[in-house]
């Protein structure tokens, strides 16, 4: 029994390091430009699709990998570029509707060119799980969990220990004296959203590697579960994306565990109505100007 | 002219209006005649019953148009999740109906009913918060309806729908055609019309509108912002559900993925093309609904132009199509070229109107 809950705990944490990756991105664009990046999901899909078409051109597991992250990067650079730049002064409703136009732009056109089956993925990690007291641990587990830890140390080095980092952190706090104190808010909010979109880029190639398939449609729920992540940790705050995304795994493998699996979606969105209900501004209290 | 300018209507004059110079003695309802003439004649003109049933979809989207019009338009609630109601209303009335033979007369109120009840649940935690949070909780709100109503098997029996829902009957006569269905439509599609026109024309309309334009202020005046949105959006959310009772009866069966978030675009998209009017809702719904079955092979790539549509909208006119009608009075000193260019780009109201409202 013990060790059921803990197999489940376990397994939250993987599933939950990915839902933290993807709520970064959606935080650290949210703090800067106090928009709904809705196109999230859909750049996490296009992620997993890039390495899966990178793989079949190249043949190469890791370097399809690598390049799949930076080319979701770079399309997350020019989607903000083409869509969101030119509204940057416009009325708050205007980018939401134009991040609308690129999710349906992204998942309609993944429908047309991949069909909307499961495609298949490679597995690469194909080793026996170890049994720990009873608790079946997976190598493809500790490696989403390895590798999400890393990349969420490296985004703190870069936030706090970089120029561009320590620009961001200040664009999020206060977006027009950035620019008199001689930040450019153009590179600032590229390299947001190129992050962003890279760090969904490595969550879907690990979620693509954890599941052994990916469709087009993969990115809608992930979207909703990363902004249910960012609002659980309190939205804005990059500690908070990481607990809630974490937290939300564990809810979710939990509640299928022991509720339904049909329901394991909506789990997510009740529990953000929850914390929407009692404690709005989130676990690490995320920012108090959201409300009316 | 540099100074103080208004803008106005008057570059050209509408047909209407050439009509109203020839013949200035008629009343004023007259087009409003020719044209419920005209619907009404047109079940006749019509050769196949295929296309009354096309004109019936595009009623009931109508009214679903209509209540999402009111909520964005009206009372500025970016709600995304909107189909929900929809989805809700079909599902209550259907649901009476299958396993409690009630026909559509009693469904109808209690659809409506269950639309604003929901509405309300979902207005609880959200109200309280800015605009881009609203999109995103309505929008995993309906996916919450969605998911239980596909999983609850046993009682809606999920993806499978809920077939052998009975057509509507009046006193016995059982709407067989689909000729029956259109007049029905027509005459909701009119009530609809006057009650929203009623409505936003009224003290709780502007209420809503000082909502929409800036809501510390409207509340530093006294208008209660939670109360009224729940009460736009409940109004709204009854429409789709009305909306939502007669597709179940119409359509004689109902299933989950009839009304996912794809649909909801379609209708935002509908609430966008049009500039916000009522009647512009009735081009609009025609133009969405009916292109599809004319052009029947653009079908795949139709949300793929929606989506272009909707950034090259945003970037062209990121003030809004039809968000709020603003008018733009130039208090300040501007060239002539400025100002009809800031004129043409906003919505127009003749003079006499704008002295009605000073």
């Amino acid at each position: 029994m013990l060790e059921q809950v803990l197999q489940q705990i376990f397994n939250g944490l993987a599933l939950g390091s990915i839902y933290s990756l993807v709520a970064l991105g959606f935080t650290l664009v949210y703090g800067i430009l106090f928009m709904m990046n809705l196109p999230h999901g859909d750049v996490y899909m296009f992620g997993a699709f890039a390495c899966l078409v990178l793989m079949g051109a190249l043949g190469h597991f890791w370097l399809a990998v690598c390049l799949a992250v930076m080319v979701t990067a770079a399309f997350g650079i020019l989607m903000e570029k083409v869509a969101y730049k030119p509204l940057r002064n416009a009325r708050r409703l205007a980018p939401l509707l134009s991040a609308l136009g690129v999710s349906l732009i992204l998942e309609n056109g993944a429908l047309l060119i991949f069909g909307p089956d499961l495609k298949p993925f490679p597995d690469v990690i194909t080793l026996e799980p170890w049994i720990i007291y009873g608790i079946h641990i997976s190598p493809l587990q500790i490696f989403i969990i390895v590798v999400s830890a890393i990349l969420m140390i490296l985004l703190q080095v870069f936030l706090h220990k970089t120029n561009i980092g320590l620009g961001m952190q200040a664009a999020s706090m206060d977006r027009n004296t950035i620019q008199l104190m001689g930040m450019n808010i153009n590179t600032i909010i590229s390299t947001t959203f190129g992050i962003g979109s890279g760090l969904a880029a490595a969550a879907g190639i690990q979620i693509s590697m954890y599941y052994s398939a990916v469709y087009p449609l993969m990115g809608f729920p992930v979207m909703l579960k990363a902004f249910a992540a960012c609002v659980l940790g309190g939205i804005g705050n990059v500690y908070g994306a990481m607990i809630g995304g974490i937290v939300l795994g564990m809810a979710e493998v939990l509640s299928v565990g022991y509720l339904s699996s049909g329901y394991r979606d909506a789990i997510a969105f009740g529990v953000m109505i929850l914390v929407l209900l009692f404690r709005p501004s989130g676990i690490m209290r995320g920012r108090e100007d959201v409300y009316v | 002219m540099q100074g103080f300018t208004v803008s106005s209507d008057n570059r050209k004059l509408s047909t209407f209006k050439k009509l109203k110079a020839k013949f200035p003695t008629l009343p004023r309802f007259t087009k409003y005649v020719f044209l419920i003439g005209f619907l009404i004649l047109l079940p006749k003109l019509l050769p196949t019953d295929y296309m009354v049933r096309i004109l019936v979809y595009i009623g009931i989207y109508m009214i679903l148009a209509l209540g999402y019009n009111l909520v964005i338009t009206t009372g500025g609630l970016f709600s995304l999740g909107f189909l929900a109601f929809f989805g809700i209303g079909a599902y209550i009335s259907g649901l009476l109906n299958v396993y409690l033979g009630l026909p559509f007369w009693v469904g109808l109120p209690v659809a409506a009913f269950g639309g604003v009840l929901f509405s309300y649940l979902l207005g609880i935690p959200t109200f309280r918060f800015r605009g881009d949070y609203l999109c995103i909780v309505t929008l995993a709100f309906s996916e919450i309806v969605r998911i239980i109503i596909t999983n609850w098997v046993s009682f809606t029996r999920g993806p499978l729908g809920l077939p052998g829902i009975k057509p509507i009957s009046i006193f016995s006569y059982i709407f067989t055609s689909p000729t029956p269905f259109y007049y029905l439509i027509l005459i909701m599609d009119i009530l609809c019309l006057i009650i929203i026109f009623r409505l936003t024309s009224s003290q709780l309309g502007l209420a809503w509108a000082a909502i929409r334009e800036d809501e510390t202020a409207a509340q530093a005046l006294g208008i209660k912002s939670v109360f009224n949105k729940q009460l736009c959006h409940g109004v709204g959310a009854a429409l789709a559900a009305i909306a939502g009772s007669f597709y179940a009866h119409f359509q004689l069966i109902v299933a989950p993925n009839q009304f996912t978030t794809w649909e909801t675009f379609i209708v935002l998209a509908i609430v966008l093309i049009s500039g916000g009017s009522a009647p512009a809702i009735f081009g609009a719904t025609i133009v969405i609904i009916a292109l599809p079955e004319i052009l029947r092979f653009l079908v795949q790539y139709r949300m793929v132009l929606l989506g272009v549509m909707f950034i090259v909208l945003m970037i062209v006119r990121p003030d809004g199509f039809s968000f709020t009608r603003t008018r733009h009075f130039s208090l300040t000193f501007q060239k002539k070229e400025e100002v009809d260019e800031l004129s043409r780009s906003t919505t127009k109201l003749s003079l006499k109107q704008i002295m009605d409202q000073l």
